[in-house]
């Protein structure tokens, strides 16, 4: 009898290779760890980067800020940067951990076997083990398409914006645009030059403020070459520059007004005509959803062609979209640019803990122990997950921050598991945290409400800097001097 | 929760109006221009700025407060400071000479509020018991980095952190110096240096 081949083993396995798994990969190779493997259900690396390659496509966050800092780049061509330049940053930075990365391999099932204190990873190529799990999917990474009466009829072309089908030709056909948030800001006014007829369907209407965007020279970016430090003067600057932008969005009367007026002035003086400037004005308070940040968005509505919505689609009859008011729009063309799950994670349903999987855990909306540990999931961190986005600054940011939790973490060496007690009081702090302020009480529906219970799940209430050192204090948890009820200890004391 | 006691520069109240609602949304805060005595306890943590430094350094060195920062002070009057600050009534030699090289911000200035750099009492630093945080200014031409050090020098319980902005600390980088003022509230003896 022939014994069956022995299941591989990865010291560390990391599922999702956008700039969170490939970070911290970064990172543990350079901390002189070589046994990890992360694990990509694409062909390429990149995760949202790679995902979205819908025209206009760019980054919100200035490039040199929306970088790893230990692996800045000298050659961003202008402040904000496209998305195709930024996968290729991110293939570039692959480079240096490509042979620990598989891809085209979906981590389909992953759970902890109490008994070996492991984790069980399933893929189409076969099963591994792990001793430790990071789940680095991503928070914007599964398309949502909202249910819409008799779209499965629809005699068109049609697709979600982060799955752009560049077979389809836009030239001199009528497209419906779903949407009017951070997608459709940016796609909206590339469709416009191309299609005949663009019919853009808002939900409702979002905040813009000008793109203060420029090349860089040649004299910076030969600086910024030559000379690594101006590179971290620059990302200093940028950094403290966005953290004031959390002010407009918790506790500043002044600046929140201020923020509203500078939007209110842009769409003022960039349309015109009085009709339609009222449908493009947001009925929220500005900062509940993402400020855009857009210089040919508005204008793009007084191009001929162009129309706006007022409402959802109600409903697509054969090759036609249906608003709210009851009329119909013919259309070649619909292009969802409607966002992601994200308040449910698609992917916590494919781990299990000790008595249950991520999903069940979650049912009462996403939480975790400094955004990054999940009691009853041993030996598991997720990056990108509990209230670990941002409004105001950089995401990668934030994502460091956990990297760096992480690489504490794994640096103690011991059995890492956080108590119920220890997340129960993160969580009621931040739950606190999250009562009154704009993004709960500010009149809008966002992806960063867990629509399940209007808890905030998705975003960080607070500064970026504030994330950084709470993560930081969070570790004394994992230290070496942590007795076995560390945990609830730690708990009681965080509030 | 900590009683703030912040004593503005050249710009009045207006210099911490980024800071003071931050601060507030956890700390009691209160506001004291430049003309009037603080009232302060040793539960207080004192913060001056420019000008307001250096009365806060007076204070702290009469009254013990339980901590005390210093953002882009000095030691004494140099010829220099009384020299800019009958200049600087001029709006854009003040704002050219206020920010550093790479900044685009309009620091406030009162110009009544100039006057006084002649007049300031002198602190008696070596009378200061409290923990200290000195923050100086990279591009600093008003004061100079090197009377922040010189403050560091001189308060025995002190950390030196400096900032990549010019005299206009507050305009240039509030947010960085709110976390600043944040982790030393909560840890008065940590190194702000260490700490990052």
């Amino acid at each position: 009898m022939i014994a069956p081949p022995p299941v591989p083993h990865t010291d560390i396995a990391i599922v999702g290779a956008g700039f969170a798994g490939i970070g911290l990969a970064v990172r543990l190779q350079r901390s002189g760890r070589t046994d990890f493997t992360v694990f990509e259900r694409a062909s390429s690396v990149g995760g949202t980067w790679r995902d979205n390659t819908y025209p206009g496509v760019a980054c919100d966050i200035p490039a040199h800020l929306y970088s790893l800092s230990f692996a800045t780049n000298p050659e961003w061509s202008h402040v904000f940067a496209a998305g195709h330049e930024i996968r290729d940053y991110l293939e570039r930075v692959t480079d240096e951990v490509r042979g620990c990365v598989r891809l085209n391999t979906p981590v389909l099932d992953m759970t902890w076997d109490e008994h070996r204190g492991l984790w069980m990873l399933t893929t189409p190529r076969g099963s591994h083990t792990a001793r430790v799990l990071v789940l680095a999917c991503g928070r914007l990474a599964d398309p949502y398409i909202p249910v819409i009466d008799g779209l499965a009829g629809f005699t068109g072309e049609m697709f979600h914006s982060a799955r752009w089908d560049h077979d389809v030709d836009l030239v001199g056909k009528r497209v419906a645009v779903v949407g009017s948030g951070a997608s459709a800001v940016q796609l909206v006014p590339r469709v416009a030059e191309l299609a005949e007829q663009v019919t853009v369907f808002q939900r409702s209407a979002p905040y813009v403020v000008p793109r203060a965007d420029r090349e860089y020279t040649d004299a910076e970016r030969g600086l910024f070459a030559k000379d690594p430090q101006e590179i971290d003067r620059l990302r200093s600057q940028l950094f403290w520059a966005a953290e004031e932008g959390f002010a407009e969005r918790a506790g500043d009367p002044t600046r929140t007004e201020a923020a509203r007026e500078r939007a209110l002035t842009h769409l003022a003086a960039s349309v015109a005509d009085p009709r339609l400037r009222e449908l493009l004005t947001p009925d929220y308070e500005v900062g509940c959803k993402r400020i855009l940040i857009s210089n040919d968005y508005y204008p793009a509505f007084e191009r001929y062609g162009v129309n706006l919505v007022p409402s959802p689609i109600a409903a697509v009859d054969g090759g036609a979209a249906v608003g709210a008011n009851g009329i119909t729009h013919e259309v070649d063309v619909i292009v969802f640019a409607t966002g992601f799950l994200a308040a449910e994670q698609p992917y916590a349903a494919h781990v299990r803990g000790r008595d249950e999987t991520l999903a069940e855990h979650w049912a009462g909306g996403m939480r975790a122990y400094a955004s990054t540990s999940v009691a009853g999931f041993p030996q598991m961190f997720v990056l990108d997950g509990p209230n670990a986005g941002l409004g105001h600054n950089s995401a990668v940011h934030m994502i460091e921050s956990q990297i760096e939790f992480v690489m504490t973490a794994l640096a103690a060496g011991r059995v890492l598991e956080v108590s119920p007690a220890a997340e129960k009081t993160w969580t009621e702090r931040l739950d606190a945290a999250a009562e009154g302020t704009v993004w709960t009480a500010g009149g809008c529906e966002s992806w960063y409400v867990d629509p399940r219970n209007g808890r905030l799940t998705l975003l960080w209430p607070g500064f970026a800097h504030a994330f950084r050192t709470a993560l930081a204090d969070a570790t004394v948890l994992f230290s070496p001097a942590a007795g076995p009820d560390e945990a609830a200890r730690v708990g009681d004391r965080a509030d | 929760m900590t009683e703030f006691v912040m004593l503005p520069g050249f710009g009045g109240a207006g210099d911490f109006d980024f800071v003071a609602p931050m601060l507030a949304r956890e700390h009691t805060v209160s506001l004291v221009e430049a003309t009037a005595p603080p009232a302060t306890d040793t539960d207080t943590i004192l913060v001056g700025y420019s000008l307001g430094a250096v009365l806060a350094a007076v204070q702290a060195a009469a009254h013990p407060v339980r901590g005390l920062v210093l953002i882009c002070g000095w030691t004494q009057s140099t010829p220099r400071l009384v020299d800019w600050s009958i200049h600087a009534g001029d709006e854009a030699f003040a704002r050219h000479t206020m920010v550093g090289p790479a900044s685009d911000r309009t620091p406030l200035v009162r110009p009544e509020l100039l006057a006084l750099v002649g007049s300031l009492p002198v602190p008696e630093l070596g009378a200061i018991a409290c923990p200290t945080l000195v923050i100086g200014a990279t591009y600093d031409l008003v004061a100079t980095a090197h009377q922040s050090r010189l403050l560091y020098g001189g308060i025995a319980g002190s950390r030196y952190v400096e900032l990549a902005t010019g005299h206009a600390a507050l305009a240039e980088r509030p947010a960085e110096v709110l976390s600043l003022l944040t982790a030393f509230a909560a840890q008065p003896s940590v190194d702000p240096v260490a700490q990052r």
